[in-house]
């Protein structure tokens, strides 16, 4: 009775507003819609051996398979690393269908072997800096076996990854601190891409993350001396009017439930880097890098 | 440990990709349009996982060079002489000669002596001349200009240089086929990583094959052809587009805007990297369990 005058117009209320989304998603792809799909995904993946969810469950595999084959599932991994997740629950639904063949699967293969996606190297960094910082006030945290990774290997492979945010920075000032707290085990800070993104900063007039990556690279993980020279350069023709700080990174929308990162916070911490990076004394090539002894 | 540089593309994915520019020479039709689809044909075959194919190569190269001289106004084209120059080397390489391209690089000579000074000393017109002249093609390359030669000694300012000024120095580079130390190479290489992650794929490109070619290619190196390859799609094309962008970037046709010129762009840099004499460093084995 209640599947009759409830469940069943409730059901053919959400085929056709699925349909609606999954058509949106064909004509116009965008964030809110692919999430929109992700979280229809989410339960439907759980619906197995229910035949009422049948029709919603082969809708959404129709569509995954469609695509899968088209290259938009590659084309939004390669968008943003967040959406590695909803792209993995949308290729395993697409399996289903019988036109998928193993050959689709080539381009996200690869880029998986290449090391370009669903790496979010921020919860490891996470995991070992609350134990390392814990750790240091006595607190023993158990996280359980997090494991060893050759994190300069790991940090160093986001440099194949294209387009950058704030995520890039924050990766790289976890890694400066693991450094620094020398609790990493044998792990070493990357090499390449510190240079890269200062390089970035550099040629893109980003005046706000330059400081924060010129003392990086000059206590952590070094940098060439022509490198060196053109960043305090670029340093001292950004510096702020007096009672000014840096502005913010330019198109900065990082904000997230994992990560809030607000206007005010990312120009004080860039404008105090500004300001140590030029009162620090001495020469600027050649500096002695704060690099833990296993290095 | 160095990178087996057989393995950048297999036989199939050459073959894959060749097909692809195959159908995009059929889809201009037309002789001047297909050079550059052309170009990347040829420089895949030079590749050594390819099939041999030369026959049919030279005969679309005769093909495309006919249509050249036989235009009522060939200066109307607009031609870019580099890939024709490209493409004649390749085909000299395997000890070949196509009549016409040769009548057409005849031409090309005088017709930059006979530009003004100041376009003589661009980076472009310097490599083309200094190109030609290696070929036999009798030619005199002109000086740089003082600007360029101070840009060229001032590295530092290399890193905040704009893209036309980073590719003149690079045309500059390879038309005075001057060795590049360690450092030059490493800045040039970290630039061209910067650039490629922004998605400027020509001045990327450009910069890594100008360190392929001059320098001492290190791990950014690799890292900026292993970008590249990674771009690689099922149908052999290179290239991802953005689709959430606000003003999506490929508007009418993703083929010539993204898709032709990354492949082309893919499959110039695998041929210089094939031929490179230094072997590109690979990448070791990651110690990592879960």
């Amino acid at each position: 009775m209640l599947a009759e005058t409830i469940s069943d117009p409730m059901l053919r209320l959400c085929h056709s507003e699925f349909q609606r989304l999954i058509l949106e998603l064909d004509s116009a792809p965008s964030r809110t819609a692919f999430f929109d799909v992700g979280a229809v995904a989410e339960i439907l993946v759980l619906t197995n051996g229910i035949p009422e969810a049948e029709g919603l469950t082969r809708m959404l595999c129709d569509a995954a398979a469609r695509w899968l084959k088209s290259g938009l599932l590659e084309d939004l991994l390669m968008a943003r690393v967040e959406f590695a997740y909803h792209v993995a629950l949308l290729t395993y639904l697409a399996q289903s269908v019988a036109s998928v063949s193993p050959s689709d699967l080539e381009v996200i293969r690869n880029l998986s072997d290449g090391r370009l996606i669903a790496r979010s190297e921020i919860p490891v960094l996470r995991q070992h800096l609350i134990t390392a910082y814990l750790w240091a006030c006595g607190i023993h945290t158990d996280f359980g076996k997090l494991g060893r990774r050759n994190l300069t290997q790991i940090i160093d492979r986001r440099v194949l990854r294209a387009r950058s945010d704030e995520f890039d920075l924050l990766v790289l000032l976890m890694c400066a601190q693991l450094l620094q707290l020398d609790c990493s085990r044998g792990y070493q800070g990357p090499r390449t891409y510190p240079q890269v993104l200062l390089v970035q900063a550099m040629r893109a007039g980003n005046t706000n993350w330059l400081p924060i990556l010129t003392l990086l690279c000059r206590r952590f993980f070094g940098f060439p001396g022509p490198l060196c020279g053109a960043a305090f350069k670029s340093m001292e023709e950004s510096i702020p009017a007096p009672g000014q700080l840096l502005p913010a990174p330019p198109g900065n929308q990082i904000d997230s439930d994992y990560i809030e990162r607000t206007e005010r916070g990312l120009r004080l911490r860039s404008t105090i880097a500004l300001a140590l990076s030029l009162a620090l004394p001495g020469e600027i090539y050649g500096i002695q890098q704060v690099r833990p002894a296993f290095n | 440990m160095v990178s087996n540089k057989s393995d950048r593309l297999s036989t199939e994915q050459i073959a894959l990709t060749s097909k692809y520019l195959a159908e995009m020479t059929e889809r201009f039709a037309s002789p001047i349009a297909a050079v550059q689809p052309l170009f990347g044909r040829c420089c895949l075959a030079t590749l050594p996982s390819s099939i041999p194919c030369w026959d049919t190569l030279t005969r679309e190269v005769a093909w495309v060079a006919a249509g050249i001289l036989s235009h009522p106004d060939p200066a109307s084209l607009s031609l870019d002489p580099l890939p024709i120059i490209e493409i004649y080397t390749m085909i000299k390489g395997i000890d070949r000669e196509v009549p016409e391209m040769r009548q057409i690089l005849e031409r090309v000579g005088p017709d930059l002596e006979a530009q003004p000074p100041e376009i003589r000393s661009t980076g472009r017109v310097r490599q083309i001349a200094s190109t030609l002249s290696k070929l036999g093609f009798p030619n005199q390359v002109a000086s740089p200009t003082k600007e360029t030669k101070n840009l060229l000694n001032e590295k530092e300012s290399w890193f905040s240089a704009p893209a036309s000024k980073l590719s003149d120095l690079a045309d500059h580079l390879i038309a005075d086929d001057v060795p590049l130390d360690e450092t030059d190479t490493k800045i040039l290489s970290l630039i061209a990583l910067g650039e490629l992650r922004n998605y400027h794929l020509d001045i990327g490109c450009k910069l890594l094959r100008t360190v392929l070619q001059l320098g001492v290619p290190g791990e950014e190196t690799r890292d900026g052809v292993d970008f590249i390859a990674l771009q690689r799609r099922r149908d052999g094309r290179y290239g991802f587009l953005d689709r959430l962008a606000e003003k999506p970037e490929q508007t009418a046709d993703p083929d010539t805007t993204l898709f032709l010129p990354m492949t082309l762009n893919a499959a110039w840099l695998f041929k210089t990297e094939a031929a490179c004499v230094v072997m590109l460093p690979v990448l070791t084995t990651v110690g990592e369990t879960a």
